[in-house]
Formats: structure tokens, C-alpha cells, sequence
């Protein structure tokens, strides 16, 4: 009986008799090129000015400004001569810089590929510019230190009275608050955001956001966008009427192009982008550690 | 064989690569560094004397015998042909010590290169300064 058995065993067909993917089993790859995630970037909306094409005709573009509190009245005895007073003006260059990437394949991957990896690698390339503009607006908001709140560990509701006062001492309006994700974090834990009975909203605990927070639009930035992942506890606050400016004198340009004689063909992506600090008093941050 | 670890990784092409055909004479893997072995037909004046198999091309390139860098896998075979590039700018493992700021040039060294001790072997031009070993790498400004 015993050997019987084992001749049963022997007759059963079992994945052993092939192979995945080239021998009886199949093995299927999935549709669809599973992509990464859209990262949490800075909006446009909160640049103070956007200059297009059409406004920088040459390689750069100067932004003139009137220096606060430099125009001043005076008590006048009658008769007596008027003082002069006259403001005073700065003025700030702003020149794009190219960024760009070029990606090259042969006709062979295209014609035999499951993706349309030309197609899929253009878009991240314009993604990737896309957060390079988030990365360099936080740059350009490092331009302003004097209204910097070294925080502790955590970012604490004092912290950001504070920058908000820096700022509102400087007679801007804070309307925007750039956020980490450590930051972000930070505030989830203070009581009178998660509480409905202080925050009169429970939004915070619902869909993980606040939307305002003392009248400013909060937006958290991707930790990968910026240019460190120490950035994640970092808290910007800034008037977006004096903010910063974006010159963008090539928007996201791709270009396809080919190489015949080695059947290649080929994509250049680029953008000629600037951003710029206009006034830093308008801005204050808190770091955290 | 101290290769980059992610094998062939050009940061530029040229735009219009220097790139060509050779048969591949045993395995090969994109990034390596290949010579050329005997039994190939030589070639004549007349231009149809050229057959694509007469550049057979094999690993373990060394000194001043070096055709290129290969430009993806290939397993040896009858119809295997392996493209390769003579010119162009590569990451590549510094086997050896590179110490551009002294010394651009370099040579060969075990599917690495080094800076370069006999002139006659050198291959192309180190653009950055490395340690030495299987983590260490430098640009190189390939220039066969």
C-alpha cells in the first residue's frame, strides 16, 4: 500500500512541473504603472507677484520698492519754511535660473516596453520642477532672519503668537502659514486645536487639517520638496501681499528631440524660474528641534 | 571586478552619443570596461569588408587595451552584440586612488579606473576627487 501512495504522489501536477513567468504559470503584470504620490507643494496663490514671459524681456527684471517709514510730516510753525521729506527706494534684481533634466531612450524600450516610459518620465520630470519652485520659495523665506522664533522641541501656540506678532509689528497682515510635517504634527497635539469646545472645529480631527489658523491659509509642505528633510520643523508665516515674487521667464517647457543615427529619441525639460524675497520683514519662522 | 554598484550609470551622453557595435565574446554587464579578443576577419580598404561580428568585445579590459564602456547586459551568444560607448561622462568606481586635483588622467584598473601611472593607457579624465575602494566613485570624462 505504502508504495501505491507514493506513485499517486508522483501523478499530481504541482507548480513544481513549471515555471512563473516562462514555463505553464503565468504571471501577469499589472496594468497600470502604480505612481508616486502628489506632494503637498506651495500654491501660487501665495506669491506676493508673479511675473510671466511677457514680463521679463530680457534676462532679468528689477522690482523697485519704497522703504518703509522714510516719508515723514513735521509740525510747522506759521510762516516758518516746510521741511523737505522724501521716501527712500530699494530696488532688487531677480534673475531666472534654468533647471532642467533630459531623458533619452532607445526606440527598442518604446516599441517594447509595457509603459510608456518616455510619457511617464516627462511628467516627473515636470513634477520634479514643480517641487524644485516649492524648494526655492523656502529658500528665498530663509532670506529672512530677523523675524526668526527658535522654538524648542515642539512647535507651541506661543511660537506662532509670536511670529505673528513679529509680523503684525512690522504693520504687515500674516495671511500665510508654509508648515513642516513635524511642525504640523506638533500642532496636532495642542489641546486648543483638537478640542472642539476651544477650537469651535473639529476639521483638525475629521480631515487632519486646519484650513486657517488665525486668519492665515495653512499649507504644509513635503519635507522632500524642500530643501532638507530638517525642514519638516520649520514654520513659515508671511504677508502674501510682501511676501516673495516668482519670475518665471520659461514656464515648464518640454522638448522632444532625436538622435536617428544611434535610434534614439530623446525629451528636454526645462524652466528658466526665480524666486524672490521682497520684503523680510513680512515674514517670520519658527524653527523647532 | 570593482564596477559601480548600479552598473552603467551615464550622466551624459553628448547629446549625439559615440556609441558602436561590437560582438560580445562572453558575458557582459552594462558599465563594464571591454577589450577586444583575436578572431576576428580583419578588415580591408573596401568598406564592405566590414562585418558587424569583426569587433568581438569581452571584459577585463587593462592597461591601454580598452574599446569602450558596455552600454547594457548582454549574454555571450551567437547574435549577442553589445553596444558600447567611447565617448561621454560616467559614474564609475575609483578601484584605485584618484586624485584629480594632482592628476586628471586616469587609466583602467579592474573595471575601475585610477589616476593614471603609465600615459599611454589613459582613457579619459576624473572630474571629481574620491577615496579609493568599491565605494568610492568619480565622474569620468570617457575620451577613448
Amino acid at each position: 500500500m505504502a508504495y501505491k501512495y507514493i506513485q499517486e504522489i508522483q501523478g499530481q501536477l504541482t507548480t513544481d512541473a513549471g515555471t512563473e513567468g516562462s514555463l505553464l504559470i503565468e504571471k501577469k503584470i499589472y496594468e497600470t504603472l502604480i505612481e508616486e504620490v502628489e506632494k503637498n507643494l506651495i500654491p501660487r496663490t501665495e506669491a506676493a507677484i508673479y511675473l510671466g514671459p511677457s514680463d521679463i524681456p530680457g534676462s532679468s527684471i528689477d522690482l523697485n520698492l519704497v522703504t518703509p517709514d522714510t516719508m515723514k510730516v513735521h509740525v510747522v510753525a506759521e510762516g516758518s519754511t516746510i521741511p523737505l521729506s522724501a521716501p527712500t527706494f530699494t530696488n532688487t534684481n531677480i534673475k531666472p535660473k534654468k533647471y532642467a533634466t533630459r531623458i533619452v531612450s532607445t526606440t527598442e524600450m518604446s516599441e517594447d516596453g509595457k509603459f510608456k516610459l518616455m510619457d511617464v518620465c516627462t511628467k516627473l520630470a515636470a513634477k520634479r520642477l514643480a517641487e524644485n519652485e516649492t524648494n526655492l520659495i523656502i529658500t528665498a523665506l530663509d532670506g529672512a532672519t530677523a523675524g526668526t522664533v527658535a522654538g524648542g522641541a515642539n512647535v507651541t501656540l506661543t511660537d506662532i503668537n509670536t511670529a505673528v506678532l513679529y509680523v503684525e509689528n512690522q504693520d504687515y497682515t500674516p495671511t500665510t502659514m508654509l508648515i513642516g510635517g513635524e511642525a504640523y504634527a506638533d500642532l496636532r497635539e495642542i489641546d486648543t486645536f483638537v478640542e472642539v469646545n476651544k477650537a469651535g472645529s473639529d476639521s483638525f480631527l475629521r480631515r487632519n487639517m486646519i484650513g486657517t489658523l488665525f486668519a492665515m491659509n495653512v499649507y504644509r509642505f513635503s519635507r522632500n520638496a524642500a530643501p532638507s528633510t530638517t525642514y519638516a520643523k520649520y514654520v513659515y508665516i508671511f504677508d502674501n501681499s510682501q511676501g516673495y515674487a516668482i519670475a518665471e521667464k520659461r514656464p515648464i517647457t518640454v522638448e522632444n528631440y532625436d538622435a536617428v543615427a544611434q535610434d534614439l529619441h530623446g525629451s528636454v525639460v526645462t524652466q528658466r524660474l526665480a524666486v524672490s524675497l521682497i520684503r523680510s520683514t513680512a515674514v517670520a519662522k519658527i524653527t523647532s528641534s | 571586478m570593482v564596477l559601480n554598484t548600479n552598473g552603467l550609470v551615464i550622466l551624459d551622453d553628448k547629446t549625439i552619443p559615440s556609441t558602436w557595435t561590437a560582438k560580445a565574446g562572453g558575458d557582459i554587464s552594462g558599465g563594464q570596461f571591454l577589450t577586444i579578443v583575436s578572431g576576428n576577419a580583419p578588415v580591408t580598404h573596401d568598406i564592405s569588408s566590414y562585418t558587424n561580428g569583426d569587433i568581438i568585445a569581452v571584459t577585463g579590459a587593462s592597461g591601454a587595451n580598452v574599446l569602450g564602456i558596455a552600454l547594457k547586459n548582454v549574454a555571450s551568444g551567437t547574435n549577442a552584440y553589445v553596444p558600447y560607448a567611447t565617448k561621454g561622462l560616467f559614474l564609475v568606481t575609483a578601484g584605485g586612488a584618484v586624485d584629480p586635483e594632482t592628476d586628471m588622467n586616469v587609466e583602467i584598473y579592474s573595471d575601475s579606473v585610477q589616476t593614471a601611472v603609465a600615459y599611454n593607457n589613459v582613457v579619459g579624465r576624473a572630474w571629481t576627487n574620491t577615496g579609493s575602494g568599491s565605494s568610492g566613485c568619480t565622474i569620468l570624462s570617457l575620451d577613448l
